[in-house]
């Protein structure tokens, strides 16, 4: 190679990287050479099961997956806060839209406007949304198993600051912020796995490095290949640390998170005249930890003592724990390389929830009609 | 920002094509703003540090050459050494001796706490401070001449290829390379890039896949036993050597490619024959600098023998703990420095002991088994520097010699990693006994140009097949 075919190089690599530096920083430059767009909130809607993306290692292209439909959130069926008749907060199964997603069936199932907003903060979100307390209504609350400690280790704020930072020290915080991003390394290498130009080749090492010498991402450790369909299960699923399958769980742990959990009710009722329901979504390796050969002897079984401490506080709790290890072998209730439920998993929760708010005495708001049943995706009365 | 990330691998490109384009007297501008930048991607606020450490030494260092009297030169130097070590001292050092005085008073009932701050610890700090301490006393010294532009010094303190793992570079070597204007080279661009690409392999393949067996071993040391053990510890001596040997390669290497020399850090430690050459082969850069500053000014070895033996069992004392506030170090220097001592004092006695056993018929067995040792004295000190704490690393010299028949070898979590690991070190000790024995670069340059290029391009996808290229930090910015 020639002095001058160099320069050439480093020159064409240079101007490359001034594109990289760029798109990551702004989005239609990071879209112009993504795959699959990125949308901020959508980016769980792509064509593979999410825990493929963390490996790329095309085994684990499951087939069939169904394409994912508009946010429920973003559709026009979606009620203001205010008119909601029930409101679910939560995090991405309450999200997740390969199918109808579950606060709006829940809508359909009781021909109630239901509301639903993707965080973990409650009472904040209220607060900022200036929400106006009305007649008693109910607040579903859904957390994925793992992630129940970050929400519930220590008391949520009951008292919010407004970002009173003057508009120049603002936006100078926000130029810092996008000169020195944090997840600049996360959007890179979303850049290398997911662009135009190199999702071939980063997908076909990846797959050269599982088949020949077995390595995988320790995002996703645990996978099965020898089955109908493909398994992946995320690393923060089956630790040792909270959240993970393995964890002890111990009582004064237990009760710690309950505590916050009785606090957070007890705002919501005092302040907005809110009923907190609690549901925990079980973890996909908590089910099907049999696929890769574990015989789940090691489950901490947090979420059965979650159950017995809440239950213990009167604190209503759509308990799906069981009725998932109960039809876990004959239906598949989650995804295969997805974290997520599939619509069965989803209808378990649902009828759960159903069958809960009809027995709740409260209020007969919920309860004027009989109690409808989802069986194979299909709604009857 | 890491070398073995997203972000460096596309930041590195920019830079050197700005760099080859922008007109050369600006050249330093462009540095300049890329080194902040490259440490303002870790730590934005932390680089205020860097900033003050910068004007105080530029300001000292001129006073110093402009003042008349030796008073008031040692006066300004003395306000660049207490700003420096007080800086890295209350950043490094301070939590540790406040935790070791508040014990002390706990024992004796003194009614005193010394506060401890929580804060973190800026990444690079015992590297720029040793830096900068050794232009002001260079100075002094009369050795260099204070650097009038000021740009260019806050470029030679924050030289971003070096900045936060070294080598540390001395100001007569670095700062007038600032000075001088570097044409488009293609020799010294492609060797830069293959010495980026072999430091990567250091790094990306051997220590960050070592990095999880010894981490398994050494933070649950009371579950392991006999090989595992001895494996982590062996492992260990390679992680630490790859990952820091690898970090200074790519340094030097991306110095190169934009025509900066900077000095070599490693040479092959492992092939020492004893721990003297251990330490000329090893982290070359601090030991220079202990010996310039430290050693010779206490004396070195000009002096009655036990105060030679004092120096040096002082300084490595001193290099343990430059290392971390953390006993472990200490006693790691401390051993170092005892080995250096004992060899010293039992000089004589082990030539009448090798040539009793015959050892010096053979020169080649003699040699072997002289490296050999050297690795174990070496690997018995890593014990202590890898330990999270003197407790540790006891129970794992205990645990090393305690045989459980139950546990298995092979604790990765990938089964195939152990082969890739113990491949890639052999093939690291192939090519360090090749470069021994030889200019090994300078033979790979007589290569026909599509051998080069396959060398070039295996080296390349080894590093993207076999890398674990989840981003781990470099062991050595904790230092």
């Amino acid at each position: 190679m020639s002095e001058k075919a160099l320069r050439w190089i480093i020159n064409i690599a240079g101007v490359v990287c001034l594109y990289l530096f760029l798109a990551v920083r702004i989005l239609p430059l990071f879209n112009g050479i993504l795959l699959e767009k990125y949308i901020p909130e959508y980016w769980e809607n792509t064509q593979w099961g999410e825990l493929y993306y963390f490996n790329f290692i095309k085994t684990f292209q499951e087939k069939n997956l169904p394409e994912c439909h508009t946010k429920y959130r973003f559709s026009n069926r979606h009620p203001k806060l205010q008119d909601a008749d029930i409101l679910t907060f939560g995090d991405s199964f309450f999200d997740f839209s390969r199918m109808t997603t579950f606060p709006e069936q829940l809508g359909d199932s009781l021909n109630k406007r239901v509301y639903y907003a993707r965080m973990d903060r409650p009472l904040k979100y209220l607060a900022d949304s200036n929400y106006q307390p009305g007649p008693k209504r109910y607040l579903i609350f859904e957390t994925a198993e793992r992630f129940l400690h970050f929400r519930f280790e220590q008391a949520q704020d009951t008292v919010f600051y407004q970002d009173n930072r003057a508009g120049i020290r603002k936006l100078a915080a926000n130029v810092r912020d996008v000169i020195f991003m944090e997840d600049q390394e996360l959007k890179y290498s979303q850049l290398l796995a997911r662009s135009y130009f190199s999702t071939q080749a980063y997908s076909a090492i990846s797959t050269l490095k599982f088949n020949l010498f077995g390595q995988i991402t320790n995002q996703t450790p645990a996978y099965k290949v020898d089955g109908e369909i493909p398994w992946l299960f995320g690393a923060l699923q089956l630790g040792h640390e909270q959240g993970g399958f393995y964890w002890e769980a111990p009582h004064e742990k237990i009760v710690n998170y309950c505590d916050n959990i009785e606090l957070l009710s007890k705002e919501l009722r005092e302040r907005y005249n809110l009923e907190l329901v609690f549901m925990i979504i079980p973890s996909k390796y908590t089910i099907y930890h049999y696929v890769v050969g574990d015989d789940g002897k090691k489950y901490g079984n947090f979420i059965p003592k979650m159950y017995a401490e809440l239950k213990k506080r009167n604190i209503p709790v759509i308990e799906v724990y069981d009725e998932f290890m109960a039809q876990r072998k004959e239906k598949l209730l989650f995804y295969g390389t997805d974290t997520h439920w599939t619509e069965d998993g989803l209808h378990i929760a649902l009828n759960k929830t159903l069958n809960l708010l009809h027995t709740l005495p409260v209020d007969s708001y919920y309860t004027q009609a009989p109690v409808p049943e989802v069986k194979n995706g299909v709604l009857t009365n | 920002m890491l070398f073995n990330s997203l972000e460096f691998i596309f930041f590195f490109p920019l830079v050197v094509a700005l760099y080859f384009i922008i007109n050369p007297k600006y050249r330093w501008i462009l540095l300049l703003v890329a080194s902040y930048y490259f440490y303002m991607c870790w730590s934005y606020k932390y680089i205020i540090l860097i900033a003050f450490s910068t004007v105080i030494d530029y300001l000292a260092a001129i006073m110093i050459s402009r003042a008349k009297k030796k008073s008031s030169r040692i006066s300004f130097l003395m306000f660049s050494l207490t700003t420096n070590l007080g800086l890295l001292f209350f950043f490094k050092y301070w939590g540790f001796f406040g935790e070791t005085a508040n014990y002390f008073f706990d024992r004796f009932n003194i009614f005193y706490q010394v506060p401890i701050y929580d804060y973190l610890l800026p990444v690079g700090i015992s590297f720029y401070t040793f830096q900068t301490l050794s232009y002001t006393i260079d100075v002094y010294k009369g050795q260099c001449k204070p650097e009038y532009n000021f740009g260019k010094f806050a470029l030679y303190v924050s030289f971003f290829p070096q900045l936060v793992a070294g080598p540390i570079e001395r100001s007569s070597n670095l700062l007038p390379q600032f000075h001088k204007t570097f044409t488009f080279n293609y020799e010294r661009i492609k060797s830069g890039i293959l010495l980026m690409c072999w430091g990567f392999f250091k790094k990306v393949v051997i220590a960050d896949r070592l990095a999880e067996y010894v981490n398994l071993v050494y933070n649950d040391i009371d579950h392991y036993h006999g090989l595992p053990v001895i494996l982590a510890t062996v492992f260990f001596a390679f992680q630490i050597y790859c990952d820091f040997s690898g970090y200074s390669d790519i340094a030097i290497g991306s110095a190169r490619i934009m025509g900066y020399d900077l000095m070599t850090n490693f040479r092959r430690p492992y092939l020492a024959a004893n721990i003297q050459d251990f330490w000329r082969r090893w982290h070359i850069s601090l030991s220079t600098w202990f010996r310039d500053y430290v050693y010779i000014p206490l004396g070195g070895s000009r002096v009655a023998k036990w105060r030679w033996h004092f120096n040096l069992f002082l300084t490595f004392l001193i290099s343990g703990l430059w290392h971390g506030a953390e006993w472990t170090f200490i006693i790691w220097g401390a051993l170092h420095g005892i080995y250096l001592v004992f060899a010293n004092i039992t000089k004589d006695q082990r030539k009448w002991v090798n040539s009793g056993l015959g050892l010096t018929k053979h020169p080649l067995l003699h040699h072997l088994l002289q490296v050999a040792l050297t690795f174990i004295l070496v690997l018995f000190g890593w014990v202590f520097f890898r330990a999270n704490n003197t407790a540790d690393a006891i129970t794992v010299l205990q645990n090393m010699f305690t045989w459980n028949a139950a546990g298995t070898i092979n604790l990765f979590r990938i089964p195939s990693d152990l082969y890739i690991a113990l491949s890639a070190i052999g093939l690291l000790f192939f090519i360090e006994i090749l470069e021994e024995r030889m200019q090994l670069y300078e033979k790979l340059t007589l290569l026909t140009r599509p051998y080069k290029w396959l060398i070039l391009i295996l080296l390349i996808l080894t590093i993207f097949v076999l890398g674990m290229w989840e981003a781990q930090d470099f062991l050595y910015f904790q230092f």
